[in-house]
């Protein structure tokens, strides 16, 4: 892909038009300043976001976010909309094997100067009490009969059992369970892949970051989500570890062989789909809906163990509220604008977030008044954000927004580099301590293999898709 | 669907393949050469397998999974289980053979050192696989692969023997 192909609307926005190439049914749009472009033509990534403008029945346009990397089949930072009642199909590679991948952001009652003293102690203490899950399993015991109702109930069924308050259920996307989860969709492998990895990190670029309030850029939303200048909060990354890999698996066999019963083609075997309103379809979203909300119940399980290593470091005093929880690889129906008309279509955001405004239902009670928070993990080192969903994002995109930082280096080529000697002493030197299951974990996530997350956020702030209110430090990383 | 420069693996020179080819079933002659070897992909990671006939391609294509995980020779063959895999075609086999494999590590926490191919054809492939279950005192898990991809997925003939090419999702 050259520069040369894509047609610039604006700073922030490029085309590339659907007479690129035949078999293109819409145009494909990538959101990315010059800069950060010049690194995504170096990729297949648009290729990528082409092929998805080939799925049947997409709708509106294949959006790039600028933090789009190469995936397989979709990018990564990639979203696609169909509509189900003009043969739209649902594709797992949409939502990707990681299901409701997602962050959650808890923040304390304590500050900067209270907690730095004692970050080590703390950083040991989240790294014992939190499995990776690499071989070592979660504390939390489920039977068979419980993972039916985590399949169904997500977030609210560990509140039950006591890993957290209800307050917590309400500030989360869905309100931490999605409707329409089918556990019979779900087969046994999955099922035995997940009972003893509920609670557990993972790996890759999973982690858990102890962070502060660096700066305030809304007072007056940052207000509503709670948030302050030097405030400790924790940020979870994490998804539905073996049990939604396992659903995706098992799905893609299965499309894979169904999509010629429907016969469709597509340029990419990664883009197996099929239509939403198939047997087939319905029950990949049965099922993608029991991983999500198993990832749910995962971040909240984290969530609980992250309150207890608080309290035992800093005592009962230690409060830590769940600002909120968003997912970034799912596939949702939801109502949209549609050439003016509204309608009822599938929104994949694989490697995407939603970033509703205040003028949309689903934005929870809490935050009424200003928008839903999105919260963007940075890469392991650097700053995350939390903005708010905007307008724009509505009107053009879904209502969504990028989801992180974006790789630029393989994880091979991060290993050689020379960025990665002595990673850890080289973020010890800034202050940060991390602790990693693996050594790969951090030479292979060092800061140096991603996209500038200033840079990325910038993009969607003046594209109008979401508002930056914070930039949060980290002070401690724990990784899988 | 043009690659992109960067994303091509250097195909490998005749002199490295012929070398893979005669380390073939490495496990046994102890041969310090791997008939496997890690490619790059910007957000994953994948491998390029090796061998003389198809049955020893899909036993290093396995070899090349473990190792990324787990190092391939602080594993010991204990214990011998049945693997059985199901394809509609040769590649998509290979996929679900190693995705058999990848389950059988994350749910039960099996890894292996050899395997025995019972039968192998483009829809089935049956083998007989020597290991054991992971014990944190000796085995140090380098890397958890949470899935097998179609992403540029190759099965192909190649210098009288077989070439797999395979990316994984980490």
């Amino acid at each position: 892909m050259q520069l040369s192909q894509l047609e610039k609307l604006d700073d922030y926005r490029w085309l590339i038009p659907r007479s690129t190439r035949a078999g293109m049914l819409t145009d494909a749009l990538v959101y990315s300043d010059e800069n950060l472009l010049e690194n995504i033509l170096n990729d297949l990534s648009l290729e990528q976001a082409m092929n998805v403008a080939m799925l049947p029945g997409i709708v509106g346009r294949s959006l790039a976010m600028p933090d789009v990397h190469q995936g397989y089949g979709f990018p990564i930072g990639g979203v696609a909309a169909t509509m189900p009642d003009e043969g739209g199909v649902v594709s797992p590679g949409g939502v990707g094997f990681d299901i409701n991948c997602g962050v959650r952001l808890l923040a304390s009652t304590l500050v900067r100067e209270e907690v730095q003293p004692k970050i080590r102690e703390l950083v040991n203490q989240l790294f014992r009490d939190i499995p990776s899950g690499a071989g070592r399993g979660g504390s939390i015991k489920l039977t068979s009969k419980d993972l039916d109702r985590v399949m169904t109930e997500g977030a609210a069924w560990m509140v039950e059992q006591g890993y957290g308050e209800p307050e917590d259920l309400t500030h989360s996307e869905e309100g931490g369970a999605m409707d329409g989860a089918d556990p019979a969709a779900v087969g046994d492998r999955p099922r035995k892949r997940g009972l003893p990895q509920l609670g557990t990190l993972g790996s890759g670029n999973h982690f858990l970051e102890v962070q502060y309030v660096e700066r305030v850029f809304e007072p007056a939303i940052a207000r509503e989500f709670g948030l302050q200048e030097e405030q400790i909060v924790v940020l979870i990354h994490s998804g539905s570890r073996g049990f939604g890999h396992q659903v995706c698996t098992d799905y893609l066999k299965d499309m894979d062989a169904a999509m010629r019963r429907y016969r469709i083609n597509v340029p990419d075997r990664q883009l197996a789909c099929v239509p939403v309103h198939s047997r087939e379809g319905q029950a990949y979203l049965g099922a993608m809906r029991a991983a999500a909300n198993f990832a749910w119940a995962n971040r909240q399980g984290i969530a609980h163990f992250t309150r207890k290593a608080f309290e035992r470091i800093f005592g009962q005093g230690a409060r830590m509220r769940v600002v909120y929880d968003v997912c970034h690889n799912i596939a949702k129906l939801e109502r949209h604008a549609v050439a003016g008309l509204d309608r009822k279509i599938l929104v994949h955001r694989k490697g995407a977030t939603r970033a509703f405004p205040r003028s949309r239902p689903e934005v929870p009670e809490a935050y009424k008044a200003v928008g839903q928070p999105v919260l963007i993990p940075g890469s392991m080192g650097t700053a995350s954000y939390v903005l708010v969903g905007a307008e724009g994002a509505l009107d053009e995109t879904f209502g969504t927004t990028c989801h992180g930082a974006g790789r630029v280096m393989s994880r091979t080529a991060a290993k050689k580099s020379a960025f990665a000697q002595n990673a850890r002493e080289r973020l010890e030197g800034r202050g940060i301590i991390v602790r990693s299951e693996t050594k790969d974990g951090i030479s292979e996530e060092i800061p140096e293999a991603y996209k500038d997350v200033d840079a990325v956020v910038n993009v969607v702030h003046n594209a109008g898709l979401s508002k930056r209110v914070a930039r949060l430090r980290p002070l401690g990383v724990i990784k899988g | 669907m043009r690659l992109a420069t960067r994303e091509i693996p250097v195909i490998s020179s005749k002199a490295l393949f012929d070398m893979i080819l005669a380390a073939g079933a490495s496990a046994e002659n102890g041969a310090r050469v791997k008939p496997f070897r890690v490619l790059e992909h910007k957000a994953d990671v994948g491998f390029e397998a090796f061998g003389r006939t198809r049955e020893e391609l899909f036993t290093n294509a396995a070899a090349a999974l473990t190792d990324l995980m787990v190092d391939l020779d602080s594993i010991q063959a204990r214990e011998k289980i049945g693997i059985r895999a199901e394809g509609s075609e040769a590649s998509g086999l290979l996929v679900n053979w190693l995705a058999e494999i990848l389950y059988l590590w994350d749910a039960e926490h099996w890894l292996f050192r050899s395997f025995e191919m019972a039968r192998l054809s483009d829809q089935v492939a049956e083998a007989e696989a020597s290991g054991e279950k992971f014990d944190p005192r000796r085995h140090a898990v380098k890397m958890q692969v949470k899935a097998i991809t179609y992403h540029q997925l190759a099965l192909e003939p190649a210098r009288g023997g077989w070439r797999a090419q395979v990316y994984v999702d980490v």
